[in-house]
């Protein structure tokens, strides 16, 4: 065993040698200054693609829409956002209506007891109501448009720094009761210059996984 | 999307560089922690993902990242490693994805240059580590590249000692099978 021990260790210490230090400066904190305006900057964009869907359908997809607008950060930092089933939502796993509390309550115990997750709270109607609400000041169309029964319950999961994002939005929208869930960080990453490399380099990055619960 | 994708990150001012750093802020722990290892992180992502141009866009990246989120303690040289690890998954998994196949690396040695750098019989074991699954890879970088305890190891791909263990020996009885094999086989065709 020790022979390939050794092979190894030479192989890889050789391979690494061949990488040359070329005094890269240390990179700016991701795309700009402000969270906020990564994260004012990517609600514009759900908007946009959003607003283009709902034009198509202007009676389905309008949940859709309000769906996706406070689902990139809290306090500053991606989160994952997991919305609840409403009543009449538009997803297909939400067809047996509302999220029930024992399916809330599921959800919250299995995210909080993932090691990639540092806390859940949990969103209510009038909370993600005013969240829009500040969000969306320079948007008057929409402030006249969407109530606080528009908007879905949610939970915001903060996820823990260097763990997978994706990885928590697809299993929460795996959950019964869930209508879809977004990750913030993926959102956020669209913006900086390392994402557009990256759809560059053709790679599809899933931002939103629609709920498979029921 | 992508059109207004672009127009918005225009939008975006760049934040200026962290020059006029006071002594004892975060940044100042970060700028240490770049200078000292950055050399390291991207070794150890060229060994994870192959190419060094990703290597150096994932540690860049995950440096992006830790901008104002130092916290003494908790950013660790092994929690720096844990994001490299993170980032190099990621990519595996985007390239796994866009080209329908397991999370393999394509090929350790990316070019001629290096390949002759190295050697024939080094680029074999290179090849080979190249072909095992993601974790036996990482395992096997993580041990014989950085020398690390298995303790640290398993902080870094947070899993148990155990699992560190087991993986390890896995991987270490593939590779021997897979290079035993390309011996027995060079020596029938010879």
């Amino acid at each position: 065993m020790s022979a390939i021990e050794d092979r190894l260790r030479d192989a890889m210490a050789a391979r690494a040698r061949t990488v040359r230090d070329d005094d890269l400066p240390l990179p700016a904190p991701r795309a700009g200054g402000g969270r906020f305006k990564i994260a004012a900057a990517a609600l514009a964009i759900t908007v946009t693609a959003f607003g283009l869907v709902r034009l198509a359908a202007p009676q389905e997809e309008e949940s859709t829409l309000t769906v996706s607008l406070s689902a990139v950060e809290s306090a500053g930092r991606p989160v994952v956002s997991v919305f609840l089933c409403m009543e009449d939502d538009v997803f297909a796993s939400c067809k047996s209506g509302e999220a029930t509390d024992a399916e809330r309550e599921k959800l919250r115990r299995a995210m909080e007891r993932r090691p990639d997750v540092e806390s859940v709270s949990f969103e209510d109607r009038q909370q993600a109501w005013e969240n829009f609400r500040r969000n969306m000041t320079d948007k008057p169309e929409l402030l006249r448009t969407v109530v606080p029964s528009d908007l879905p319950e949610a939970f915001r999961v903060q996820v823990r720094p260097g763990a997978d994002f994706s990885a928590v939005a697809r299993a929460a929208s795996e959950f019964p009761g869930v209508s879809n869930s977004v990750d913030g960080a993926c959102i956020a990453d669209r913006l900086s210059a390392w994402g557009s490399i990256k759809r560059w380099l053709g790679s599809k990055d899933e931002c939103s996984f629609g709920g498979t619960g029921r | 999307m992508d059109g207004e994708t672009l127009r918005l990150s225009e939008r975006v001012p760049q934040a200026p560089a962290p020059t006029a750093l006071i002594s004892g802020s975060p940044d100042v722990e970060l700028v240490a922690l770049y200078r000292d290892h950055r050399l390291h992180l991207v070794r150890l992502a060229v060994l994870l993902v192959g190419d060094q141009e990703t290597a150096e866009d994932i540690v860049q990246d995950v440096f992006a990242r830790l901008h104002g989120k130092w916290r003494p303690g908790v950013t660790t040289l092994a929690y720096v490693r844990t994001c490299v690890l993170n980032a190099a998954r990621s990519v595996l998994r985007r390239r796994a994805v866009a080209l329908r196949r397991a999370e393999r690396v394509t090929d350790l040695v990316d070019s001629a240059e290096t390949a002759a750098l190295i050697g024939e019989s080094r680029r074999e074991v290179l090849v080979a580590l190249g072909r095992l699954p993601r974790r036996q890879r990482e395992a096997l970088v993580l041990r014989y590249y950085l020398d690390l305890p298995e303790s640290e190891i398993a902080e870094i791909m947070r899993v148990r000692r155990s699992t560190v263990r087991s993986t390890t020996a896995r991987a270490l009885a593939r590779l021997l099978r897979e290079l035993g094999d390309e011996q027995d086989e060079s020596g029938e065709n010879a």
